[in-house]
């Protein structure tokens, strides 16, 4: 029997048949409709990325010089990154099978992604939306996002502190930390004054050192700038 | 004179392949026809026994009569069965591991400047003779644009939407690939590369 023979009696016998024009028009809307959602969500993730950089005092960190950015480079959220970075490359995979996609060189697509996640996740950012969305998904325990909020806090607790001297004392400084948490800044000989020792009572300060409960064990310390960060807890939704 | 313009033997393929997914099974047999030496031809230059070939040329026409609603009649259906075609033999060589069969390519990840072969009946007719004494020494990625260019007659588009890579891949490995092919008979001068 012939190749020509065998498959079409199979298709007389019922054998083989055709998948129906709609199973492929829900193929591709759910593949299009998927690579979407996770375009979503990397924007989403990278948007939460600026957030945080924004929101938190991890911004400050590069005025410690290199040792700020080894801290920073430590505490930044490489998580979310990573994250954002697999669904971005799930979603490229998908778009692969798109004549669009594949008549150009492959480079072009994780490019095109992921500035385009990254321009997203900015605009989001600068929309206010986690400003709102997080407090609305913590009072109402939404699934996942309340957890995502909760798990990601402000990453530089720990290894930055920022707060106003209240006095000097025989170890350092008296602090009110943020929140208006009472604590003390402890130094020692080596901890380094950029900008000379000259602190009084009353100036915001910003210590690069081991925070361990209310007491910080200064490397560095320096002056705040004028604008701070306003730690998401804090933040006044309009 | 009527009645032979009507069958659909003297349709084009996309008309036939209209026929097929308006229920017309018969049509499907118009395609096969047409279609099965070539895609055994195509099988050929990938698959060592003729066994294998014919398994994967019924393979494809099994999966093009079940995938057929996915074809837009507005494009050319023999891209669209070589594309199955295509995915077949390598699924084939990925399953017997006669030959390795790579999962990523730098050509196709780096814009390349188009390389458009022009088409010299002269140098076609040596390049065929040079593929039937040693294609089979040509990497897998070489060797399926120079058949598909040189033996199947597709263009560069054609192929391009065949193998899923851009345009200018298929120029860069054409031209590799006719490298290739005079590296593999030094004494061979007429090649223009």
């Amino acid at each position: 029997m012939s190749i020509q023979e065998n498959v079409l009696d199979k298709i007389k016998s019922g054998q083989l048949q055709m998948h129906s024009k709609w199973y492929f028009v829900v193929q591709g809307a759910l593949i299009i409709g998927f690579a979407f959602l996770l375009f979503v969500v990397s924007a989403f993730l990278v948007s939460f990325i600026f957030f945080i950089l924004h929101t938190s005092d991890i911004s400050l960190l590069p005025r410690f010089g290199k040792n700020g950015i080894i801290v920073l480079f430590f505490i930044f959220p490489w998580v979310l990154v990573l994250v954002a970075l697999i669904i971005t490359g799930i979603t490229g995979y998908l778009l692969k099978r798109f004549e669009f996609v594949y008549h150009k060189p492959l480079l072009y697509l994780p490019v095109a992604l992921i500035f385009l996640v990254t321009f997203v996740g900015f605009m989001v950012q600068i929309s206010s939306f986690h400003d709102n969305f997080r407090p609305y998904s913590l009072n109402h325990r939404l699934p996942f996002f309340a957890s995502f909020y909760q798990m990601f806090r402000s990453p530089e607790r720990g290894a930055l502190s920022v707060g106003k001297i209240v006095s000097r004392n025989a170890t350092g400084y008296s602090v009110r930390f943020r929140g208006g948490i009472a604590g003390s800044v402890v130094v020692d000989k080596t901890t380094r004054f950029p900008e000379g020792t000259s602190f009084v009572p009353g100036q915001m300060i910003i210590v690069l050192g081991l925070r361990q409960g209310n007491t910080v064990k200064a490397d560095e310390i320096r002056l705040a700038p004028t604008r701070l960060p306003v730690p998401f807890e804090e933040r006044i939704i309009k | 004179m009527e009645s032979t313009e009507n069958t659909p033997s003297s349709h084009p393929d996309e008309q036939v392949a209209r026929l097929v997914q308006s229920g017309d099974a018969e049509a499907f047999g118009v395609l096969m026809k047409r279609y099965e030496p070539k895609i055994f031809r195509y099988s050929r230059k990938f698959l060592k026994s003729s066994e294998d070939c014919q398994d994967m040329v019924q393979e494809t026409f099994v999966k093009a009569y079940r995938n057929i609603q996915s074809f837009d009649t507005t494009r050319k259906f023999s891209s669209w069965l070589y594309r199955i075609a295509h995915n077949e033999c390598i699924n084939f060589l990925k399953k017997k591991r006669v030959e390795s069969v790579p999962l990523f390519d730098l050509d196709v990840l780096m814009p390349h400047a188009a390389v458009v072969e022009q088409k010299n009946e002269l140098e076609q007719q040596e390049i065929k003779e040079l593929m039937d004494r040693s294609l089979d020494s040509i990497d897998l990625k070489y060797r399926e644009p120079l058949v598909l260019y040189y033996l199947e007659g597709f263009d560069y588009k054609e192929i391009a939407d065949i193998l899923r890579i851009p345009i200018a891949t298929v120029g860069v490995r054409l031209k590799r690939a006719k490298v290739a092919l005079k590296q593999q008979y030094p004494k061979n001068n007429k090649l223009s590369t």
